[in-house]
């Protein structure tokens, strides 16, 4: 399998957190509806264009220090999600439901075909599984491990397939009224922190 | 007459002494191993180049045992046919004719691959990363490295930041695949092609995929898949692809076509014999010279070969049209003449065997054993039924029937026999066609000319091909040397062109051990250029500060890199991996002390045949690579067999001819002109309808040198006597019988055979018809 497979795994929480994220800011959550997911992050929304800031801390376990890098994100419905980091280098990432793209400099490095790798599949439908109102098929690729309603809210997902599993174990993801930090724990240790700051949607 | 019956029952009892000693070393010999389905046994042993052989043996086992089964459908569907290819590799493992099916992703596959190449990380450079080092581009990776850090999608890094800044380990691992060449997600293999989506089930399998038991289970459990699928509505297309299903085809072929050509013309003689003699014993007679004849064949050949081929037995069928005319000649003449005994037509029958015999054999001087095995079938079933007629028949014939005038046949002969005029016209109109048609001759020795598979299933197998990476058997690079090193390093060299023919899209991709275990001269160089161009320049330290972090890590990894002395990896540390057995499968062990090693570079597919070209030349460039072309190189073959073919023919008739000249005198032009002229005629009319010739075609003009002879021959030793004559046309009328169904046969190399031999015969009767001075009653 190629190696550049497991980078799709990142783009997975990434995509569906941001996607969930564009949700919550659209409508209000129903406490009446069967799914928890559902529950918490509210119906379907027809978010057109999202953006904000991010802050991301990659604790690395072998050498017990901290990564630090910041910069900002948008998404738009037709186009997909940029990632662009400032700090402490720069460079540009498109994410759609058919590639992704990093570019820097205006130039383009690097360009990944959906299907080339096995979990950028997974990106684009979550993406559609978020937009779509689709709660079913996220759960389909994880399972909830735990779940405090309270706010701010807290959720555990853990992913169901085994491949995936073998290089992330959870996914956290806090918040109050709306998403703020979204938290990846691999299995090798380390851990990545992701807050969203100054979010704003139209 | 009673007097000299008894001086030949000793020898009739001492041949029937001898079939009952053949009959029984016979019968244990005879067991479904006993015949041989294998197309690959027809070709010849390359005798000289016995590490080719085994090279090809090894390419053969790639994909001798395994197979390929693709449901495709929508690719909005992917998760149902995901499903899908869940349920058919269930029902395939639960048949039990599969030594392993596997539709899922390995999970564990590269984890394993890591520890096994983590050691050596500082060793291991694919062709970029040496030409970004070497050409002091080295700043790249440190910011590629810092990006992939920071960024949500970068590059995992198998090791820490400590033990390999610059994640060169993770590089190295980004270049492999799967051995099988598809693409892989999570649930396993699959291949895209628009919007279609295919999921692959591999499946292997335990023994000769050309033997008839193994062939049996493996398809009935594929063909249960193939219902499963069929019912589902998400799939609409099932492909299989594997050397099993071209084996069981054949086979299948072969022997349907032995049992309508043997039975048919069984019948048909038998059926012509009943018309013509009106009498069982006449019927008997022949049938028990021809079953004694194919059984002298088929125990002479078991003996001298340990398997007879079903291509054999399909041609032995074809011996009845030749073997009966020694009956008929013998049967012909006893109903017309009971006081004379054999010794009137012996000496036309012993010349006709004789005759006959020269020009098969000259078959097992060719190098190909079927031709051999052939070659021997037919002169023993020749020789069997000659001394049949010749021991057997004289002490039957107090009980056989006699006609004073001639019958239905030789009334309708007679009759013909004013019409010989118009007949000659007709011939001669079909001499000149044949010449004019004669220089547009041609050939075409192609082995794909000789392909005999359904065409179904070659579009499968191309289908298949066109989805995946997988390597095709017939053509490949083998590189020789005499150690371990010596071959890695000269493959290094040789894939210095091959990376070239890939990054130009000519070459889709190739395998070589090299590629995953680097020689121990290029792990030298490697680690220099690691030391210089990374820990000398300073890189390490360039991207910890880049990231902000303690710039001690950068002394901490500079003092690993230095103590790190793991040793020179070779291929036999990759022994406990994943790949190990992709590995064993491409090294070719030296079989004996003080041999060469070699190695196979397995070719994907190409976008043209120039390609070919280009590695003919790199072979011929580097010492110890050699392109190996099976396919070229086996029509190449064919071609130069043609060309000895078509010599030994000229020399069979040139000794026939000696024989004939001592027997006849110079009047034996009337004896071998009806068989010369007839092939020649008859390649003419070939040219003429466009039909390119082979090797095939000429070894069946050499089988009408044998029938026409015979022909001829009885006709003159009778002096045109009609028992002669009704001999001759009813041989003629059951060889046409034979060949003639041989010509309606799927399998190229039979039809040819036929569709040469049918107008072959039939000219050299007309012609020795034409010929002759009279007919005699």
């Amino acid at each position: 399998m190629k190696l550049r497979s497991l980078a799709g795994r990142f783009v997975v929480i990434l995509a569906s957190v941001i996607f969930m994220a564009s949700a919550v800011w659209a409508s209000e959550p129903d406490a009446e509806d069967a799914s928890v997911l559902e529950n918490l992050l509210g119906d379907q929304a027809g978010v057109a264009f999202l953006e904000g800031k991010f802050e991301q801390g990659k604790y690395i376990a072998d050498l017990d220090t901290t990564l630090d890098s910041s910069g900002h994100f948008s998404f738009v419905t037709d186009e997909g999600l940029r990632w662009n980091i400032r700090k402490p280098v720069s460079t540009n990432l498109r994410i759609t439901p058919n590639e992704i793209v990093e570019e820097q400099d205006g130039e383009e490095v690097m360009r990944m075909d959906v299907d080339e790798q096995p979990m950028t599949r997974a990106i684009s439908e979550v993406f559609f599984a978020i937009f779509g109102g689709d709660w079913d098929a996220l759960e389909d690729r994880f399972s909830i491990r735990s779940v405090q309603e309270v706010s701010p809210w807290r959720i555990e997902l853990e992913p169901k397939d085994e491949l995936l599993k073998s290089y992330l174990s959870t996914i956290e993801l806090q918040g109050s009224e709306y998403l703020e930090v979204l938290i990846l724990s691999e299995s090798n240790g380390d851990r990545t922190r992701i807050q969203l700051n100054d979010v704003k949607a139209r | 007459m009673t007097a000299r019956c008894r001086s030949c029952r000793w020898p009739a009892l001492l041949w029937a002494l001898v079939l009952v000693l053949l009959v029984m070393q016979l019968v244990p010999r005879l067991s479904a191993s006993a015949f041989d389905t294998s197309i690959l046994a027809l070709l010849p042993q390359d005798q000289q180049e016995p590490l080719v052989e085994r090279a090809m043996n090894r390419m053969n086992s790639f994909v001798a045992n395994r197979v390929l089964l693709l449901v495709g459908g929508a690719n909005a569907d992917r998760d149902q046919l995901r499903r899908l290819a869940d349920q058919v590799a269930s029902s395939l493992s639960d048949a039990g004719a599969f030594t392993s099916v596997t539709a899922q992703a390995k999970v564990g596959w590269l984890s394993e691959m890591t520890t096994a190449y983590e050691p050596y990380r500082y060793q291991l450079l694919p062709g970029s990363t040496i030409e970004k080092l070497a050409s002091g581009q080295g700043h790249s990776l440190v910011s590629r490295a810092a990006r992939d850090l920071v960024s949500p999608i970068g590059r995992p890094r198998p090791d820490s930041m400590v033990d390999d800044p610059l994640n060169l380990l993770g590089i190295w691992l980004e270049n492999f695949t799967p051995a099988s060449g598809f693409a892989v997600d999570e649930q396993g293999l699959y291949a895209r092609d628009g919007d279609q989506h295919y999921r692959v089930i591999t499946a292997s399998f335990a023994g000769d995929p050309f033997a008839q038991a193994t062939q049996k289970p493996v398809l009935d459990a594929v063909q249960a898949a193939g219902v499963l699928v069929h019912e589902n509505k998400a799939a609409n297309e099932f492909l299989r692809s594997g050397l099993i299903f071209h084996a069981a085809a054949g086979a299948e072929q072969a022997k349907g076509e032995l049992s309508t050509i043997g039975v048919g013309s069984l019948i048909a003689i038998v059926a012509l014999l009943l018309w013509q003699f009106r009498s069982l014993y006449y019927l008997w007679l022949p049938v028990i010279s021809i079953g004694v004849g194919l059984l002298v064949a088929l125990s002479v050949s078991l003996m001298i070969f340990r398997q007879v081929h079903l291509v054999t037995l399909a041609f032995g069928a074809s011996l009845v049209g030749v073997s009966v005319d020694y009956a008929f000649h013998y049967l012909c003449h006893a109903r017309y003449n009971p006081t004379e005994g054999i010794r009137r037509i012996l000496p036309g029958i012993t010349l006709g065997l004789v005759s006959s015999c020269l020009a098969y054999g000259a078959q097992a001087l060719t190098p190909f054993p079927g031709l051999q095995q052939i070659a021997l079938f037919s002169a023993a079933g020749l020789i069997g039924a000659w001394l049949t007629v010749v021991l057997w028949f004289p002490l039957v014939r107090p009980w056989l029937p006699v006609s004073k005038t001639a019958g239905q046949l030789g009334q309708w002969l007679q009759a013909l026999a004013r019409f010989r005029a118009s007949l000659a016209v007709f011939l001669v109109a079909l001499v000149l066609v044949a010449l004019a048609g004669l220089p547009a001759l041609h050939f075409d020795d192609s082995l794909g000319a000789l392909q005999s598979s359904p065409a179904a299933l070659v579009t499968q197998e191309q289908r298949v091909r066109q989805l995946s990476q997988n390597p095709a058997s017939a053509r490949f690079l083998m590189v020789e040397g005499e150690s371990v090193q010596q071959v890695l390093e000269i493959e290094e060299r040789a894939r210095v062109t091959l990376d070239h023919l890939v990054s130009d899209g000519q070459l889709q991709a190739y395998q070589s051990v090299s590629g995953f275990v680097p020689s121990i001269k290029q792990q030298q160089e490697n680690r220099e250029l690691v030391q210089a161009g990374v820990y000398d320049a300073g890189l390490p330290r360039q991207l910890f500060e880049l990231l902000g972090m303690p710039a001690k890590l950068a002394n901490r990894s500079a003092l690993q890199f230095t103590s790190h002395h793991p040793g020179w990896m070779v291929p036999d540390d990759l022994q406990h991996t994943p790949i190990a057995a992709l590995l064993a499968a491409l090294w070719l062990e030296p079989d004996r002390p003080g041999a060469s090693s070699a190695s196979l570079i397995t070719i994907g597919s190409v976008a043209d045949a120039s390609v070919y070209a280009k590695l003919t030349a790199l072979a011929s460039e580097l010492e110890g690579v050699r392109f190996v072309d099976r396919v070229g190189g086996t029509s190449a073959l064919l071609g130069s067999y043609r060309v000895t073919v078509s010599l030994w023919m000229a020399l069979a008739y040139g000794l026939v001819l000696l024989v004939l000249i001592m027997r006849y005198g110079w009047n034996c032009w009337r004896v071998i002109l009806p068989p010369a002229l007839a092939t020649v005629v008859t390649l003419g009319l070939l040219a003429v309808f466009g039909q390119p010739l082979n090797l095939f075609n000429l070894l069946a003009a050499l089988l009408i040198l044998g029938i026409g002879l015979d022909i001829g021959i009885f006709v003159r030793e009778s002096n045109g006597e009609l028992h002669a004559w009704e001999a001759v046309t009813l041989s003629a009328i059951t060889s046409l019988l034979a060949f003639g169904l041989l010509a309606l046969s799927e399998t190229p190399v039979l039809h040819h055979f036929g569709m040469t031999v049918l107008p072959g015969i039939g000219l050299a009767w007309l012609i020795a018809f034409v010929l002759q001075r009279r007919i005699q009653s």
